[in-house]
């Protein structure tokens, strides 16, 4: 008994020692991000696959950072590939093409970064601190310019199942980060 | 057979584990240079900027940023960077040399 509290003890503490983290976050319809400058990672489900989740960024600065969006890598996920893009100034004006794939008009006067999610061999990522596989879109880095931004996330052929969506490199995790994990629990260990 | 000492078995797994968790987290919190990739993003968003009359917060891409505290961040940054990059030759017409 003895040796199995020791061992629990031991693998809790290995995995706190090489944590790399994003600040969790739930997504539901239309979510504001309080500090854009920090890393992040929003999980939602889309439970109909005729939602399109936005998420609200208002940049003080020009700021320049990674994306990403996230699905579990399960059998079930193979041909789950949600799409997302990010709407705002500074982007570059969208195609006729590109803007008959998106959900939604783009605003005038904005741009537009979309991620089509289409490679034909996902990247995986092992999350460590759940520690769970996930099939990525793929990071890549894009430079926003002050100003407000939405990210609109939308599955195309209507597929349902959660998804995560993760931006941002510094980490912050005072003031209750992981509450929201504790709250949604399921959405993050699927 | 049993064990002469309980007590001395358990603190030399202890010894064992909190040797192994000071290399792995020595490990985990090694820096790491900046990577190749990364050097052109910032340079080109730093030449775009000058163009444009912006200053875009890029620290965490630069040598000593928030990218390079371990080996997974910064493969996670140099892929980034390294898309990014591709990503904004393809999207804008007019970029300065420095993003070719």
């Amino acid at each position: 008994m003895r040796y199995k509290i020791l061992l629990v003890l031991m693998l809790l503490a290995s995995g706190l020692a090489v944590v790399n983290a994003h600040r969790p976050g739930t997504i539901k319809a239309t979510t504001s991000v309080s500090n854009p400058y920090v890393s992040w990672v929003f999980a939602g489900i889309f439970e109909k696959g005729d939602e399109v989740f936005v998420l609200k960024m208002d940049m003080e600065r020009a700021f320049a950072m990674p994306f990403e969006i996230f699905v579990p890598r399960q059998e079930i996920f193979r041909d789950f590939r949600p799409r997302y893009a990010i709407v705002g100034p500074g982007l570059p004006k969208p195609s006729r093409l590109t803007q008959a794939l998106l959900p939604k008009p783009v605003p005038k006067g904005m741009g537009v970064f979309y991620e089509a999610n289409d490679k034909p061999t996902r990247e995986v990522f092992f999350e460590t601190v759940m520690r769970r596989a996930m099939w990525s879109s793929g990071t890549i880095a894009i430079p926003l310019q002050k100003g407000k931004y939405e990210v609109w996330m939308w599955s195309p052929d209507g597929d349902i199942g959660k998804f995560q969506f993760a931006f941002g490199v510094e980490e912050k995790f005072d003031d209750g980060a992981f509450d929201s994990i504790f709250e949604d629990w399921g959405l993050y260990a699927y | 057979m049993k064990m002469a000492n309980p007590t001395l078995g358990i603190g030399i797994y202890l010894l064992l584990f909190f040797a192994l968790l000071g290399v792995v987290g020595l490990e985990g919190c090694a820096t790491v240079s900046q990577s190749e990739a990364c050097k052109k993003y910032v340079a080109c968003l730093s030449a775009r900027d000058a163009k444009l009359g912006v200053s875009t917060d890029v620290k965490r891409f630069e040598n000593g940023g928030a990218c390079w505290g371990g080996p997974e961040g910064a493969d996670l940054c140099t892929r980034a960077c390294s898309s990014g990059l591709s990503w904004l030759q393809k999207s804008y017409t007019s970029l300065p040399s420095a993003c070719n």
